[in-house]
């Protein structure tokens, strides 16, 4: 058996090249770890072991034939809110607990031509709607390196399958930090891109303003790998864009460090002494840190609080029990849709959808709604101020480590102030990366990963994997 | 003007899920009024940024696509018409609507 936990996507490559395991071993390596850990752990709400040998094989051809790509034959898990034609996609919700996805999302059909394995779908919030994947309508995953612990969210569930070696990579969705808050907690890469630059056809909408695709990996170069392997302009999102629309680089020399919003983001001490390490190994790596300033960036909860609910609660008005999904039936055609809905949501996403439906309202859309968009834009004007002085910017990841199960699920807005520091990048469009770097020994011995988290400027990805690589 | 913070009543929220197509009962009307003006208090911080319009134009243009049909008539209907939770032939059944 081969262990997946210190397997890179090239190092696999390599091994199923030469011939010293197979697609097919290596998929069973992981499926056993499923077997022994998820029992526990629960990041998987399915996991595809049938198609996912039938895919291995296929892979063996491929490499049998010359055609074997990098991603050829990897072990890659999805979370569930994203399109496999066939399989179920249930967002974590009841409202679509049998609903078949009838087609492939460009994500997945540009997967399946490099001969990727698709292990199975990963837990999340509902509707990627939390920061800690309880939210799920079919029970919490928890944190692989403290299951009292929440694996963060919402795609929990990927990060967790990525950190307990049940497969190499995976795919998951960032709406304010659902891919590197997770990651940052289960101690993983991940990445949230530049908005348009992966499609998000075959995406279940959340906020579509916000909404981007990403990977999920143990190291900066397997995030690389899979980023390459999934971005483009796609004619079925309107919103991807030509990578030629921003002029990216992967030249990193000054790092900026906005000091005024990490005083209001509430670090525990232990993330800020291993923060100003990071900074130290830096300095030592050549690179020059620089005080900035993002003064609006303290109104970007409060801000997403209200564009969010907004979208979503349009996003999710497509679901009313005729078209698919879960239909619970009333006397009229009017009650099918309360009841459908007021059952098939779970309760933070009809919370969600009251406070967008009284945000659009006539009379307080212009004090909300329009005031957040502008808002926005102050952030997006922050950032391009500093990146006239700065090649990236770093903050923590997260304001401290994986927190216990169930101790943020009664206060919704502790909840929410979980974005804090990855948010503001999706406001802006921004790409942005978790990197781990450092542990947090706790009371009873058991150690936390702690992360960083770097932004950069629209499509200069290359500029997070150069600062990654120096962790 | 608008007054941030405003506290909303169970009338409100009644309104509200209907409005949003949601059967909510009466116990959590109670329970998420009070949420929900804890989360509007929270959110109406915004109101204390210097914001004028200063919505990013930048990039934004219309994307359409041709006015014809993508694909043949018909070549996805069964796979469609397989997730309906109610149909009758090729078509998605629903109760009457007027």
């Amino acid at each position: 058996m081969t262990d997946v936990l210190k397997l890179s996507i090239t190092n696999a490559h390599e091994a199923m090249k030469r011939g010293d395991f197979s697609a097919t071993e290596l998929l069973e390596s992981c499926l056993l770890n499923i077997k022994e850990k998820d029992g526990e752990i629960h990041a998987f709400l399915e996991v595809f072991e049938d198609s996912a040998r039938e895919e291995a094989k296929h892979a063996e051809k491929l490499f049998k034939d010359g055609k074997a790509t990098l991603l050829t034959g990897i072990p890659i898990s999805v979370k569930d809110n994203i399109l496999i034609k066939g399989h179920i996609a249930s967002a974590a919700s009841k409202i679509l607990q049998n609903y078949k996805a009838t087609y492939d999302a460009t994500v997945i059909s540009k997967l399946k031509k490099e001969g990727v394995v698709f292990i199975g779908r990963t837990n999340l919030d509902e509707f990627a709607m939390g920061a800690s994947t309880e939210n799920s309508a079919y029970g919490p995953t928890k944190n692989p390196h403290d299951t009292t612990r929440v694996p963060g969210g919402s795609s929990g569930g990927s990060a967790a399958s990525v950190a307990s070696g049940m497969c190499l990579a995976s795919l998951g969705s960032d709406t304010a930090g659902s891919i590197r808050q997770p990651s940052s907690f289960c101690g993983v890469v991940g990445l949230k891109p530049t908005y348009g630059s992966v499609s998000r056809n075959g995406l279940i909408a959340l906020g579509s303003s916000l909404d981007c695709i990403g990977p999920i990996a143990k190291s900066p170069e397997d995030v690389k790998i899979i980023y390459e392997a999934i971005k483009g302009k796609d004619a079925l999102d309107a919103t991807s864009v030509d990578e030629g629309l921003y002029k990216g680089d992967a030249k990193v020399k000054t790092i900026g460090v906005p000091r005024d919003f990490l005083n209001s983001g509430h670090l525990d001490k232990e993330t800020l002494e291993n923060f100003a390490s990071a900074e130290e190994d830096l300095k030592k790596a050549g690179f020059e840190i620089k005080d900035i300033s993002l003064p609006s960036a303290k109104y970007a909860v409060p801000a997403y609080y209200i564009i969010l609910p907004a979208e979503a609660s349009a996003n999710l008005a497509r679901f009313d029990g005729v078209r698919y999904g879960f239909l619970s039936e009333g006397e009229k055609l009017l009650d099918d849709y309360k009841k459908t809905r007021g059952q098939g949501f779970g309760k933070e996403v009809r919370r969600r959808i009251l406070i967008g439906t009284y945000v659009l309202s006539a009379g307080y859309y212009d004090a909300y709604y329009n005031k957040a968009t502008a808002v926005r834009g102050l952030i997006a004007k922050d950032y391009a101020k500093a990146f006239k002085n700065v090649d990236a910017i770093m903050t923590p990841t997260t304001a401290g480590p994986a927190f216990k199960i169930g101790e943020k699920s009664n206060d919704p807005i502790k909840m929410y102030l979980e974005d804090i520091f990855t948010v503001p990048a999706n406001h802006a469009g921004l790409p942005a990366i978790n990197v781990p770097y450092g542990w947090q020994e706790m009371d009873g011995g058991k150690k936390l990963p702690l992360g960083i988290h770097f932004v950069a400027p629209k499509m200069c990805e290359g500029r997070l994997f150069t600062l990654a690589e120096v962790f | 003007m608008i007054k941030y913070g405003h506290m909303l009543n169970e009338d409100e929220v009644k309104k509200l899920a209907e409005l949003s197509r949601l059967e909510i009962s009466k116990e959590e009307i109670k329970q998420v009024s009070s949420e929900l003006s804890k989360i509007l208090e929270y959110v109406g911080q915004i109101s204390e940024a210097e914001a004028g319009d200063t919505r990013t134009k930048e990039a934004l243009h219309n994307v359409w696509r041709n006015d014809e049909n993508p694909h043949e008539s018909g070549e996805f209907s069964d796979d469609l018409l397989a997730e309906a939770p109610k149909r009758k032939g090729d078509y998605v059944k629903v109760k009457k609507v007027m």
